[in-house]
């Protein structure tokens, strides 16, 4: 059996080498006041933050539910977070900077709300860049007050609608299995997630910590991911 | 999380497929990353399908059914080797509110149907990839608990085995419902292979009560 895989660029990252941040802690953090949980802002926080024998307590309460009772539709009226999680290390560089055309702007980078909306019907109708080009050519729009004129120049700005996209640079492997030499293609993943945990157009739909929802303090409920088990589990994990 | 589905562009040129595994993460609440438009699941990579078998029997096919595997584990490997990086130390990332924090990366799910994961786990097509009922038992007692499937603890039987007992190894896991050396997911670390499944609506709901309907009524 013969397998080998030959790297021509430099796929894997060494992601461990970027800036070394603070060694993880369970215990010892501060309580946190606030949650992350900002999908919901009408959920009353309650005081009912866990400390870890707390959270060895609860582990397994959702065995003992008595599944002979309807389920309870209500919001939480309690909520636990594990102290610590989520916690900011400190302020992305020129954050304000890279979102200040798109929070005074809401066009940007396209000149006018009417070219913006040619864009994106060019876009969701999926219309070819030689159709784009004769559309300009043949005079069908108003290149005068464009601020763009061809399929290129679209291009161009929407790739200022994407400042990230630097992160999804594919690379290119071979796999060799004795009998077919194949190439693939793949990015690092741990530069998609870089890409996907920035995007400012999710930032009211990300949590950065899980979460444990009480009805009436006591029943607990689980709605998304980070209010069941699995992440809170890896959470508290204990390195030693 | 990772997505995955094997699917077939063509049937008279060649059978052709594709086999596109996606990834996305969990911070992302469900209503934004089930929505289309906004792109939260991205494309990691395109796996290469293997020729179809040319043997005439199944011991012939034998040996290239491993090597498709061999190279299957290989693929998964390099496309996952990142995060063996960052489970353990985890790594500094900016965030979309502005701020910085330690992330740990770890795969959590894999969303798949169960002929997609019976492939990437490698156990048979009726087997369960969380728990060691037999098939035969599938669906007739709810009440009865399974251990949970431990994947590190197959590889490491089949690794250390005696090549003397290699009949009877292959009968035990063939009881188990298990291929050696075929789940792709037993190297990512803080990783649990049994627990990447997660059952859905559709493959384990809907079409489970159809099929148990449609058996009721005949």
């Amino acid at each position: 059996m013969h397998l080998d895989i030959v790297l021509s660029l430099n796929a894997i990252a060494d992601t461990a080498s970027s800036p070394a941040g603070p060694t993880f802690l369970r215990d010892d953090l501060e309580t946190m006041t606030d949650s992350d949980y900002e999908s919901d802002p009408g959920l009353e926080i309650a005081d009912i933050h866990t400390t870890t024998g707390e959270i060895d307590d609860m582990h397994n309460d959702s065995d003992t539910e008595d599944v002979s009772r309807p389920p309870v539709r209500a919001h939480p009226s309690g909520q636990a977070t594990i102290p610590g999680a989520s916690r900011p290390l400190g302020e992305v560089a020129g954050y304000t900077v890279l979102n200040k055309a798109m929070t005074h702007d809401p066009c940007s980078p396209f000149s006018s709300e009417d070219d913006f909306n040619l864009a994106t019907w060019f876009v969701r109708s999926k219309v070819p860049k030689s159709h784009i080009d004769a559309y300009f050519a043949q005079g069908l729009g108003d290149t005068d007050s464009r601020s763009f004129r061809s399929a290129y120049t679209l291009r161009q700005h929407l790739d200022v609608l994407d400042p990230f996209r630097e992160y999804l640079v594919w690379a290119e492997a071979s796999i060799d299995d004795g009998r077919h030499a194949t190439t693939f293609y793949y990015p690092n993943i741990i530069d998609c997630v870089r890409y996907l945990i920035r995007q400012v157009g999710y930032s009211w739909d990300i949590v950065y910590a899980p979460l444990r929802e009480y009805h009436l303090r006591v029943e607990r409920l689980y709605s998304k991911m980070h209010t069941a088990d699995w992440w809170w589990d890896i959470q508290v994990w204990d390195r030693s | 999380m990772g997505l995955s589905d094997q699917m077939q562009l063509t049937n008279f040129s060649g059978d052709k497929k594709a086999w596109p595994v996606y990834m996305t993460i969990g911070n992302i609440l469900s209503r934004t990353r089930n929505s289309l438009a906004k792109i939260p699941i991205l494309l990691l990579a395109l796996i290469p399908v293997p020729p179809k078998f040319t043997g005439e029997s199944a011991r012939a096919n034998q040996a290239p059914r491993q090597t498709n595997a061999d190279t299957l584990r290989a693929v998964f490997d390099l496309v996952l080797a990142p995060l063996q990086l960052v489970a353990q130390e985890g790594t500094v990332m900016d965030c979309a509110d502005g701020k910085t924090r330690l992330c740990f990366h770890i795969l959590s799910a894999w969303i798949a149907d169960p002929a997609e994961h019976a492939t990437l786990q490698g156990i048979g097509s009726k087997s369960c990839p969380k728990c060691e009922v037999p098939c035969e038992e599938l669906g007739r007692d709810p009440r009865q608990i399974y251990e949970t499937r431990n994947y590190v603890r197959y590889r490491e039987k089949a690794l250390r085995h005696d090549p003397a007992e290699a009949a009877g190894m292959a009968e035990y896991f063939q009881g188990l419902g298990v291929k050696i050396r075929k789940n792709v997911f037993i190297g990512p670390d803080r990783v649990n292979s049994a627990d990447l499944h997660k059952p859905d609506l559709l493959h384990n709901i809907y079409l489970g009560l159809f099929k148990h309907m449609m058996e009721s009524m005949e």
